[in-house]
């Protein structure tokens, strides 16, 4: 919004909003969520249950669960 | 140089090891008891971590003797003394936990939070034995203790929602809301504490080198 100089008072959420909607499968894992996100440039996306959102999935939560499995050493690239 | 490496010819020294070892599995047993005991609300086994908390302090007591009578450079000693008696405060903040989950009827609004937090408790126990046994083989720890404190920090998060939500339970009598409260903060704490226990392994590993 800074750059394209818009007033964040006159502007609705519809116009500013990343499109399309990416969402996810809830039982999709965690490698292929990261793939979605560097394909798509973003660092949020939704989870679904079939047709129904049920939460929101950010990146940092794809890296502490790659950290952590790592660790663990059940990650395989 | 590392613990195994360096020490493997003492009979002395792979006793602590091996106890060391035993010490932070009955933890991991102890956390997984007190998880399935808050889910099926089994008050038997909620007491059977008090009982696995009695077998951990008799290692702990075992480990420091062997220690004091002659295992490790001396230089080494205290610290490993330290990381013990840190394992040992986990028992004891478990059991503390267990006792204040006796003594209470637990909202089932909360439970799940609880549950999830225990269930974390487990994951960062395991996490700190993997952690030891890495430091044995002489690995590198730093990926291992930041999964700690991820764990950590998940659990903190948590515990916001955790004081909110107990916040909207109407509480009759001072005992009831002290007792949910004391149950609350320990369960909460017990990351803390194996945290603490994580950080000190760096320090002994570092020491090492």
């Amino acid at each position: 919004m800074l750059a394209k100089g818009i007033d964040p008072k006159n502007i609705i959420v519809s116009k500013i909003a990343s499109k399309p909607i990416v969402a996810i499968d809830q039982n999709m894992d965690f490698k292929e969520v990261a793939k979605i996100m560097e394909e798509s440039n973003i660092a949020r996306a939704f989870v679904c249950d079939q047709d129904r959102i049920i939460g929101l999935v950010a990146l940092m939560d794809v890296m502490s669960a790659t950290i952590i499995a790592k660790a663990r050493g059940e990650y395989v690239s | 140089m590392f613990l195994e490496k360096v020490f493997s010819r003492g009979k002395k020294e792979k006793e602590v090891i091996g106890d060391i070892t035993k010490q932070i599995k009955l933890l991991c047993t102890a956390c997984g008891f007190f998880k399935t005991a808050l889910e099926t609300d089994n008050l038997s086994l909620m007491r059977q971590v008090m009982d696995i908390e009695r077998a951990g302090d008799s290692i702990r007591r075992d480990i420091i003797s062997r220690i004091y009578e002659g295992a490790f450079l001396p230089y080494l000693r205290p610290d490993l003394c330290k990381f013990v008696e840190i394992v040992d405060n986990i028992f004891d903040l478990l059991e503390d936990t267990g006792y204040r989950y006796l003594d209470l009827k637990l909202p089932e609004q909360l439970r799940g939070e609880c549950i999830q937090v225990a269930f974390l408790n487990r994951r960062i126990c395991e996490m700190l034995l993997i952690t030891f046994e890495s430091m044995l083989k002489g690995e590198d720890l730093r990926e291992k203790i930041l999964a700690i404190r991820i764990y950590e920090k998940k659990i903190d998060d948590i515990k916001l929602d955790l004081i909110r939500d107990a916040r909207k339970i109407e509480i009759t009598n001072f005992w009831e809301g002290e007792i949910l409260s004391q149950f609350l903060s320990c369960l909460t704490s017990i990351s803390d504490v194996i945290e603490d226990a994580s950080d000190h392994l760096q320090v002994i590993h570092v020491s090492m080198k």
